[in-house]
């Protein structure tokens, strides 16, 4: 019905990140708890999940280059930024270094926290997450709090210890 | 004139629409709305109502208007109300031509066609291929050629009358479904049998061999749908038009039987549409026109207004062509002269005018 949920409140999340950084593939694997075959998201995917009593809305945004430009839409009330990184790929880091910095600087995102995935920790080739963050420069983001978690989105691992670390930041407020 | 006086009616009842004065920029700045979280079903279906208004009104939007309202719409998809999603959808229609980047909405659109509830599904398909063009089509073929042969009668109709839109702007695409529209065509629904031929054609329509082999085809196989009949027959009449034209002059053609056959098929619809077809068809001789004709006369008693309609306007065609086949018909179309529905009373004088001896006329 129409007030079902009105007191409970909602806390936005955006997901986003490059094409096949695995976004689509966590978001799913939140809401059922199963890896579901994925597509390219064009456009966005959005789903509520409900956890330890928390309800989060989760925008997933297509990460192809035409649609970057419309995540910023999405940023209006977003408390939580998830970024998601393909651990593999070294090529486009810097791709995503220049979309982050871009979006942190967005004013809807001022109050915003941000989560780093470092996905895809079970292929060998993949950075750790410790060398994602030299990469980034995360140490060089003040206004924001952040926080960097490897995991495997194919297996779950990980995924819940990120979503942790967001419970604990809304209990804080 | 009866709408016309009903809005005379409803003005000194004292402004009973209460969208009479809306104003557009204030409209559109209550999208804001669709930002927050959780959603509003209520007022936000009665906003996206609004939008509908103007825009059905003739209300211009231009192009960063119809964008913003677009985007903001696009946030409404986290709310899991059916009418509101399904005011999202004719929203969608309404804004793709005019807003930029509608593609952002493909994902959503195709989780809802692909989805559990039927009752987004095929409004959501003919959403989606609103925003969809050339070069998005390939990532969302898979999902188009699954709904046409879907079970649920909507959904696959939706999917074939979309697919044929589609055909206008990527038509080398949607030549690759003819046997999902193949399939469509077997169903035992009547609307989808006929979209399925509806679409098959449209792909097939420009390869000669491959349409007279479909339509031979088919007029063999007892369709079930009167709309797919009218259809073939239409089709028929095509192909025995050309072939006359081209020298090739068949007495026996099995199309003309078929068509002729049609003229007893249990559907008023079907009969009508072959005594048409014996009308216009050049080939037709006095013998096969007199039946065509009696049928019509047959019609002109009809208690539907439209039967009446469409049997004396294609009398009064024939009356052009060939006078002394309508003659008979005279009592019956002076008895439409007095006929409560003015066009059939008008259509009714003007043949009579055209067949009738001076003793008709003067009665």
């Amino acid at each position: 019905g129409d007030n079902d949920g009105a007191f409970i409140p909602e806390h936005k999340l955006v997901m986003v990140g490059l094409d096949n950084a695995g976004k689509t593939t966590i978001l799913y694997q939140f809401l059922m708890n199963e890896v579901v075959h994925t597509s390219p998201t064009i456009g966005s995917n959005v789903e509520e999940i409900v956890w330890k009593n928390i309800h989060f809305l989760v925008w997933d945004l297509g990460g192809q280059q035409s649609l970057r430009a419309a995540w910023s839409t999405y940023y209006t009330n977003t408390e939580f930024i998830i970024m998601v990184i393909d651990s593999t790929d070294r090529e486009r880091l810097a791709v995503t270094r220049e979309e982050l910095y871009k979006m942190l600087q967005h004013e809807d995102l001022t109050k915003a926290s941000l989560l780093v995935y470092a996905n895809k920790q079970d292929l060998k080739e993949s950075m750790s997450a410790a060398e994602i963050s030299k990469q980034l420069d995360l140490t060089s983001i003040k206004k924001h709090q952040w926080h960097i978690q490897s995991c495997c989105a194919l297996t779950g691992e990980g995924l819940y210890q990120g979503l942790e670390w967001i419970a604990q930041r809304i209990k804080k407020k | 004139m009866s709408s016309f006086k009903r809005d005379k009616k409803e003005e000194e009842e004292g402004g009973s629409n209460p969208f009479l004065n809306l104003e557009k920029t204030s409209v559109l700045q209550e999208t804001r709305m669709f930002n927050e979280t959780p959603v509003n079903a209520r007022k936000c279906t009665h906003i996206l109502t609004k939008i509908l208004y103007l825009i059905n009104q003739g209300e211009q939007l231009g192009s960063r208007e119809a964008t913003e309202c677009f985007f903001a719409m696009t946030k409404l998809f986290q709310s899991k109300d059916v009418i509101m999603r399904r005011m999202v959808y004719l929203g969608i229609k309404e804004l793709s031509p005019i807003a930029e980047d509608v593609i952002i909405v493909t994902s959503s659109l195709t989780k809802d066609m692909t989805g559990k509830e039927d009752l987004y599904r095929a409004p959501a398909i003919r959403a989606l291929c609103s925003i969809t063009d050339n070069t998005m089509l390939q990532a969302v073929e898979r999902y188009m050629k699954q709904c046409i042969v879907d079970r649920n009668a909507p959904v696959s109709s939706g999917a074939l009358v979309s697919s044929l839109h589609l055909a206008n702007t990527a038509g080398d695409v949607v030549k690759r479904w003819a046997n999902e529209a193949q399939e469509a065509l077997n169903s035992d629904n009547i609307m989808v049998q006929y979209h399925g031929l509806g679409l098959l054609y449209h792909i097939r329509k420009a390869d000669r061999l491959a349409v007279t082999k479909l339509v031979n085809r088919l007029t063999k196989q007892n369709l079930k749908s009167p709309y797919a009949v009218c259809f073939l027959i239409r089709i028929a009449c095509k192909i025995i038009e050309e072939e006359d034209a081209a020298g090739n002059s068949n007495a026996e053609s099995p199309l003309f039987d078929f068509v002729e056959s049609c003229l007893r098929n249990k559907s008023e619809m079907v009969v009508y549409e072959a005594a048409h077809a014996f009308v216009n068809l050049k080939r037709t001789n006095p013998r096969e026109l007199s039946t065509a004709v009696s049928i019509l006369q047959l019609f002109c008693g009809s208690s539907k207004a439209t039967l009446r309609f469409a049997a004396v306007r294609t009398m009064n065609k024939v009356a052009m062509l060939h006078p002394p086949a309508v003659n008979v018909c005279n009592l019956d179309l002076e008895g439409l002269i007095a006929d409560s529905n003015r066009s059939v009373a008008t259509l009714a004088i003007t043949t009579l005018l055209k067949t009738g001896a001076e003793s008709s006329v003067e009665r």
